[in-house]
Formats: structure tokens, sequence, C-alpha cells
């Protein structure tokens, strides 16, 4: 049987910072599933969010110099995760985020979501074009203001104000078409 | 919404390949550092390889020059440094003998002979249509003429100390500058033809929002209220998130039928069974 050794929050961070490799294999391991999901949710497929997650973890491997203590290790390598994602996506595609149009406030029900699964969900919010996602993801999950969105996405606070509403939209009309058939799943 | 959808994911944690550390761990590897004498040494080397190249053409350019003064000048008279004796000869054949040639042992009349004698190197390979052993200084000497003849359109004005070319000369230096582009000074770096860029390795492409297709119906399915293809998709996505080999069951009301349970097993990529069980009570 293996041997497991757990490291504490601050052990981890001391060792990375000395570039010890078990230190750095150890973070990873405490970490990667659930970042794991945070870049699922901002891809559309597995293969991208592993390179998201892969090129995140170095980057916090990197700069781990930078993470001065205040508030959570998971929480700090999360943003780390979300930004990563973002700059994937703008790399690849021109047209990652255009100025539309204030499209109107959607209206989508927490119990209408709660009754699926995560992974329905995943699939969902996956299944969004890239700059919805990223605004919805941001916004209902994350819980960043719309002020603060635009401010990371380089746009203005009514794009994402629309883009969320969009996005919404979506999800209703998927959720309605699923919904259609779900009379009675045994 | 916001905090609901938060906590669902709260402990969402789904798991990726296997081999993803070690792309981690080799992008975190610090760099190997260059030791400075390498750089040192590497620069060097490539001055030193220039300087070579440098020297060659020089001492290539001085040796046809000679030969030709050599050719030329059917009576020099000797002196001390060769130099000298270039400057004599192709002063006795190219100035005029008003043209004084306040001739001085500075570097500038030297180089002005040396220049001369470039260009008259130059005259006589384009005459002989032949390569001459140093294509390159021959090549630079003729960049050097056009520039030097297009200022002289502009400003020069000749001065009775100058010992510029003569007017014989002069005239083969603005023909020269009046050359067709074809015939021109070649370069000595070529510009690269457009057929030889190469087209770009990434084409960016606008994103189409994903739509979910749905999957054909089989032949043999018999729904008469539901539209198959929006059952059938329905399914599919079901049977993504559950499992290939998971059946999903179906409450349909019908109105002649009555209530009726459908049973839908997958069996292949697009093949489906379906069972229908009908119900006692009708709705």
């Amino acid at each position: 049987m293996k041997k497991r050794y757990l490291y504490t929050e601050k052990e981890l961070v001391e060792g990375c910072r000395r570039q010890n490799p078990l230190h750095q294999k150890g973070l990873y391991q405490q970490y990667y599933r659930k970042m794991f999901g945070v870049c699922l949710r901002y891809t559309d497929h597995k293969d991208d969010a592993e390179d998201v997650l892969q090129d995140g973890f170095i980057k916090v491997l990197k700069h781990i110099k930078g993470f001065k203590g205040k508030g959570s290790l998971e929480g700090w390598i999360r943003r780390i995760m979300v930004h990563t994602a973002i700059e994937h996506y703008r790399k690849r595609s021109r047209y990652f985020m255009v100025d539309i149009d204030h499209a109107g406030e959607v209206e989508l029900q927490a119990d209408q979501l709660s009754q699926l699964s995560k992974e329905e969900l995943v699939t969902m919010i996956q299944a969004l074009p890239p700059g919805y996602r990223t605004v919805f993801n941001l916004y209902v999950v994350e819980g960043f203001p719309h002020k603060e969105i635009a401010g990371m996405l380089g746009i203005s606070e009514g794009t994402s104000k629309s883009q969320l509403s969009r996005a919404k939209s979506l999800l209703k009309s998927q959720l309605e078409s699923i919904k259609g058939f779900e009379r009675m799943i045994v | 919404m916001k905090g609901a959808l938060k906590n669902k994911f709260e402990d969402y944690a789904p798991t990726p390949s296997k081999d993803l550390w070690e792309g981690i761990a080799e992008g975190v590897q610090p760099k190997k550092k260059r030791p400075l004498w390498a750089v040192w040494a590497a620069a060097a080397v490539i001055a030193l390889t220039f300087g070579v190249q440098v020297v060659q053409e020089v001492q290539g350019s001085r040796t046809d020059s000679s030969s030709i003064s050599n050719s030329s000048s059917s009576s020099s008279s000797s002196s001390s440094s060769s130099s000298k004796a270039t400057e004599s000869a192709l002063l006795s054949v190219e100035q005029s003998p008003s043209t004084p040639s306040q001739l001085s042992d500075s570097e500038s009349s030297s180089d002005l002979t040396v220049q001369r004698s470039r260009s008259e190197a130059s005259l006589r390979a384009e005459r002989s249509d032949s390569e001459s052993t140093n294509d390159l200084a021959a090549k630079r000497s003729r960049s050097e003429v056009s520039l030097r003849a297009e200022r002289s359109q502009q400003n020069f004005t000749p001065d009775a100390t100058d010992s510029f070319p003569s007017s014989s000369n002069k005239q083969r230096i603005i023909a020269l500058s009046t050359m067709k582009p074809e015939a021109a000074p070649v370069q000595l770096w070529d510009t690269p033809k457009t057929s030889e860029v190469k087209a770009p390795k990434y084409v960016l492409v606008r994103l189409q929002p994903t739509t979910v297709k749905p999957l054909e119906a089989p032949a043999k399915l018999d729904l008469q209220d539901l539209e198959a293809s929006k059952v059938l998709a329905f399914a599919s996505y079901k049977i993504e998130q559950l499992g290939i080999n998971s059946p999903i069951h179906f409450n349909h009301a019908d109105k002649n039928n009555g209530q009726e349970k459908l049973s839908l097993f997958r069996l292949g990529l697009n093949k489906f069974s379906i069972t229908r069980k009908r119900h006692k009570q009708n709705i």
C-alpha cells in the first residue's frame, strides 16, 4: 500500500516556493480535480479543459510567490484557472466577445436548474457559445459583479448583462425542451 | 440562483487524464542558463567570420585593380609602393593632361584611386560580359557608382583640384545611373518573392453557436403523436448522461391508445429498441 503524505496549505506553499518537486506534485494532486471542474465549465470540450488546466497549473507553480496568504489557496488557484480559460479562448477566437445591445432580462429560476445533476448542468453550460458561457460562469457561479466582469473581459457592463441574458434564455429553452419529454423519468 | 449554482458546483470534481502532470512538470522546470563565456565566444566567432570575409573582399578588389592597371598602362613609372604605381598608371590613362592631379600621400587620394580602380574594374566586367572572380566587389562598386552618379547629378560641381573622374567617365557614370531596373545594381540581399511567402498556419474561423443535432429516427419507430426526432434527441442526451447501456423509460399519453410506457434501449450508435406497454386506465 502506497503511503500518502498530506501537506498543509502552508507547507505546500513554502515547498513550492523552494521549487520542491514533491510539494509541487502535492499541490497539483490536492486541487487538480476541483480545478478541472472549473475548467470544464469554461470550455466546450474535455481536451480544451485539460489544456487550460495544464497551463493554469504551470502559472500557479511559477507564480506561487505571488500568493500573499490573504484568502484561501484554493480561491487563488481558481482565479488563475478562470483567467487562463478566458485567455485560452481569446487567443483561439477572434469573435470571442462582441458588443451587443442590451437583450433584456430573462428569468431563470433556481429550482429549474437544481433538478438537473452536475454533469447535466455542465453539459448544458458547455453547449453555450463561449462568450455567453464565460459571463454566465463568472456571474452566476463565481459571483463576480458585472462591472468586474466587464473589466476582466474588456467589454462594457451593458454587454456583460446582455451576454448573461442570452445565456439564460438559451439555457431556459434547453431546459424546456428537456422538460417536455421528461414527463416522467423512471 | 447565484448561490444555488455556486453550491452545486462546490464538490464537483471530475477526473482528467493521468498524464497531465508530466506536461506541467516540464513546463515548471527552470530553464538551464547558458554560461556567459559561451555567449561571448559565439559573438567572437561571428565577428571573426565577418571580418575575414570583409578582408577577403577588399583584397580581391585590390588585386583586380592592380591587374587592370598593369594591362592598360604600357609604361608605368616604377615607384616604391605598388599603390603609387597604380595611381600614376591610372592617372596617365584616365586623366586629361590639363587636369591637375595633386596627388599626395594622404588617405583621401589613395581612397579615391582605389574607388576609381573599382569603378574601372566594374566597367571592364560589363564590357566583357564575363563574371569576374570578385563578383561581390564588382556589384558593390556598381552600387557605389550609381549612388555617386545620383549625387553628381544633383550637387556636383567639378573642382579644378578635384581628382574625380574625367568627362568621359562622367558620361559612363550617368549612363550607368540611367540603366534599366533589370540591369541595375543587384542588392546584396534578395527581397523575397511573393510566391515564397508562406500562407499563415492558422486560419481564423468565426464560431457558430453549437446546436445539438438530433439523431435520425430508425425506420421501425412508430410514434404518431410525438415527434420522433425530438424523442431521440432527448433520449441520446439522457443516455450520454446515464451511460450507454441504461434504458430510458417514458410515460406517454396517447389519445387513441391511452397511457403507455415506452422503454428505449440503446443497441448501438443509431440503433434503439423500443418496447410498449399499455396501461389499463385511460387518461
